[in-house]
């Protein structure tokens, strides 16, 4: 099974978002991942690393390495960081019951992150930092094409 | 001579670039310098906006919220983007906007 994987290393702000979008668009072709998938982790990885600036740095510029990795048919993303002590349970869900107008602004980034990823895990550690973990199932090729022919194969039945 | 002259102010905001946390309070703030103007009913066209995360969504609710309590209206104009369309839905956007495909059919509510 052949597996890829893409790491970008940065000390930077929210000015970096468009760049670490880019990274997560080049990786998601790179890897031929499902188009329809591609935004869902743009998406989700632009929320994890405003979330990082804003609140794990306060705003000033901080330390992130990302890594993009394929495992079988799955995307795996993992985000790190050595700010502030990141707890999701200190966020409170939006009410998405109540009308858009009247939720209060805020806690919609989390919400989509999970909304969007199928798999979705933080740890922390004083030595390690915070470590996002986000996977998406069933996007990647089954095999991928190799760059020598650019051959693409027929998509594996799906298991049922 | 009996006139019944009515002028009204709709700023139409066209947005070419990505919203995201970086650049949402740029345009914030030139919303609010609008609001600040008496502005209240805006066309906000979205057509070539090609990624809007929470930040970016937070602008426009903010914006609507805002605009309603001075009863004014906010309208969309649908991302050309179909992916961004979708993340509008997913966080039932279109339920609370109206979204239209075109400038023109967003003026028309007014």
């Amino acid at each position: 099974m052949t597996s890829f994987r893409r790491e970008l290393h940065l000390v930077g702000t929210m000015a970096d978002l468009a760049r670490i979008g880019a990274f997560i668009e080049e990786a998601c072709a790179q890897a031929h991942i499902d188009p329809a998938a591609r935004f869902d982790l743009m998406m989700a990885v632009d929320e994890a690393c405003s979330n990082i600036f804003e609140h794990a740095y306060n705003g000033l510029a901080g330390e992130v390495t990302l890594r993009f990795e394929t495992r079988g048919r799955d995307v795996v993303i993992t985000v790190r960081d050595h700010g502030r002590a990141f707890d999701p349970d200190g966020v409170p869900p939006p009410d998405m019951a109540l009308p858009l107008e009247e939720r209060p602004i805020g806690g919609l980034g989390l919400h989509l992150m999970r909304q969007l990823m199928d798999d979705i895990s933080f740890t922390f550690s004083p030595e390690h930092g915070n470590i996002l973990v986000m996977a998406k199932h069933g996007v990647a090729p089954v095999d991928p094409p190799t760059p020598t022919t650019g051959r693409r194969r027929s998509p594996a039945r799906p298991k049922p | 001579m009996n006139l019944d002259i009515s002028l009204y102010s709709i700023a139409i905001v066209v947005v070419r670039d990505r919203i995201d946390a970086f650049n949402a309070p740029e345009l914030r703030s030139r919303l609010d310098q609008l609001l600040a103007e008496g502005i209240t009913r805006f066309v906000l066209d979205l057509s070539d906006v090609p990624f809007l995360d929470s930040a970016g969504m937070a602008v426009l609710v903010n914006l609507l919220k805002r605009a309603r309590s001075a009863e004014g209206d906010v309208r969309l104009v649908w991302p050309k983007r179909e992916e961004t369309q979708r993340i509008l839905r997913l966080t039932k956007f279109d339920r609370v906007f109206k979204i239209a495909e075109t400038q023109a059919a967003a003026l028309k509510g007014f």
